[in-house]
């Protein structure tokens, strides 16, 4: 394994990660570089839909542009062997990989590119190696000839959605102004329909603080999901989230999940999963985390665009320009030239990937610095704490004080 | 305490005690009480394994300690 490559662009960038980081961890005898078991495909490079927030388009990055709409039957011929290639070198080490479509809006790619992704993909990745298939999807696209394509391919599907009509169509909506809450029902509603229902495995929703946030959770969970996910605008401290007050001590975001967190935490019947609360509750507990939100589990995801280009994950776009491209492509690279890359490196390191404040932070085991786009600033890069730090440390201090507070009053 | 101590702790009392033994765990200075006997002993019937606490306790005494889990999509 040391006998790797050290692929990067950032050789002669001052910003972290630089080189250093990879010959320091290779100096270190209790480290060694883990495989990758996330691909992110972009299967299609162009959305139906044009949200106003929409870290592809429009925020830092116009790499898109570049981009062919659709990826080639050649390209995922190609991306199915590298995958496979890394995944047999690391056998020992991998039980199942995970393959997320994405885009834009993947399923723009039509049923029949989507079986044969997946058919090329099982072809290639070796027996005893699960392929666990997931897209993630703007839910408008989905009539029965998608479904039928999605279900004979075993496709689980994770619908983003930001609340009710008023609130998702306020950011989320077609190029002509319209909102897509209403085909994103429709295409839900399909999807919970027999035999499809078991496809349905989550909705992810990006915070937004106009809207109410009870209400957000119980439109949600209306709709039947077994998980629910609140995510956190993108943005840095070079370029701060909407609504943020962070450098003042606010904690808006906090302010705004911690309502959701009460009402879901002390649900009389089994409560819908809630990815971040779910995260943090089991770090609070001495688990891991399964999320790269929180904790400190090591990264271990790549994106491949649909060009080929072998990039970093497509939130990065949000704190410059090109910030996701490792210079890789799947025509010429192996996935395995890219384990010692400082960017893969500096994700893989623990709390040695850390800034100093945040080593020094007593919720840092739990926080993990937060999501790594969010720690960047120009200049310094990415060795930062989260520019939602005050939101994270006021949440999960919520979270434990909440948990201790159960306790306690069952112990008197 | 560390992770591995709170999960030997959690395995070793149970889930139906491992609430009050994980959260005290929470609490450094807490942290002796959690492995006395008569923490072990009960007084967390009351935890529902269906809450969302009782799900996060099962999470995690499931968890494979020498696993490492990937980050997951997030947008």
């Amino acid at each position: 394994m040391r006998s790797l490559p050290i692929v990067s662009k950032s050789d002669t960038s001052t910003e972290w990660p630089t080189i250093e980081v990879t010959t320091g961890a290779l100096a270190d005898p209790n480290w060694k570089p883990l495989p990758f078991v996330e691909f992110v495909v972009k299967l299609h490079s162009r959305c139906n839909l044009a949200c106003d927030y929409c870290y592809v388009y429009e925020m830092g990055d116009s790499t898109w542009k570049d981009q062919s709409k659709v990826m080639s039957k050649s390209t995922v011929d190609q991306t199915a062997v590298r995958l496979a290639d890394h995944v047999k070198a690391h056998r020992d080490e991998l039980k199942v990989v995970k393959v997320v479509l994405h885009g834009g809006e993947p399923l723009l790619a039509g049923p029949d590119m989507i079986r044969y992704l997946a058919q090329r993909f099982r072809a290639e990745i070796p027996d005893g190696i699960d392929v666990d298939f997931r897209v993630t999807t703007n839910g408008t696209l989905l009539d029965d000839t998608m479904l039928e394509a999605l279900h004979a391919s075993g496709i689980k599907v994770y619908i983003s959605l930001d609340g009710s009509q008023e609130d998702n169509d306020r950011h989320r909506k077609y190029a002509n102004g319209q909102g897509s809450f209403a085909a994103a029902v429709r295409g839900i509603t399909a999807l919970r329909e027999d035999p499809y229902g078991d496809l349905f495995s989550g909705m992810l929703c990006t915070v937004n603080l106009e809207n109410d946030p009870v209400e957000t959770y119980d439109t949600l969970v209306s709709f039947g999901s077994p998980m629910v996910d609140f995510l956190l605008p993108h943005g840095n401290w070079t370029q701060p989230p909407p609504f943020w007050s962070g450098d003042q001590g606010g904690t808006p975001y906090a302010d705004w999940l911690i309502p959701i967190f009460d009402r879901w935490y002390r649900a009389e019947s089994k409560p819908t999963s809630v990815r971040i609360f779910d995260e943090v509750l089991a770090l609070i507990l001495g688990g891991q985390s399964r999320a790269e939100t929180v904790g400190l589990s090591p990264f271990r995801s790549l994106t491949i665009d649909t060009n080929g280009s072998i990039d970093f994950c497509h939130q990065l776009k949000s704190a410059y320009s090109g910030a996701q491209i490792t210079g890789s492509h799947i025509d010429r690279d192996s996935i395995d030239s890219l384990m010692l890359h400082p960017g893969v490196v500096a994700r893989q390191r623990g709390t040695e990937g850390l800034c100093d404040t945040c080593n020094a932070c007593p919720i840092r085991n739990v926080c993990g610095g937060g999501l790594y786009a969010h720690r960047y600033k120009k200049g310094t890069g990415y060795l930062n704490p989260s520019v939602y730090c005050a939101d994270l440390k006021r949440l999960i201090l919520h979270i434990n004080e909440t948990v201790l507070a159960d306790i306690n009053a069952l112990l008197r | 305490m560390s992770n591995d101590g709170k999960r030997d702790l959690l395995k070793k009392a149970g889930l139906t005690a491992a609430a009050t033994v994980a959260a005290l765990t929470l609490s450094a200075g807490a942290a002796s009480a959690a492995s006395s006997p008569e923490n072990e002993s009960g007084a967390t019937a009351q935890i529902s394994e269906n809450s969302a606490l009782g799900l996060a306790i099962a999470r995690v005494l499931s968890d494979d300690p020498t696993s490492t889990p990937s980050g997951y999509f997030n947008s």
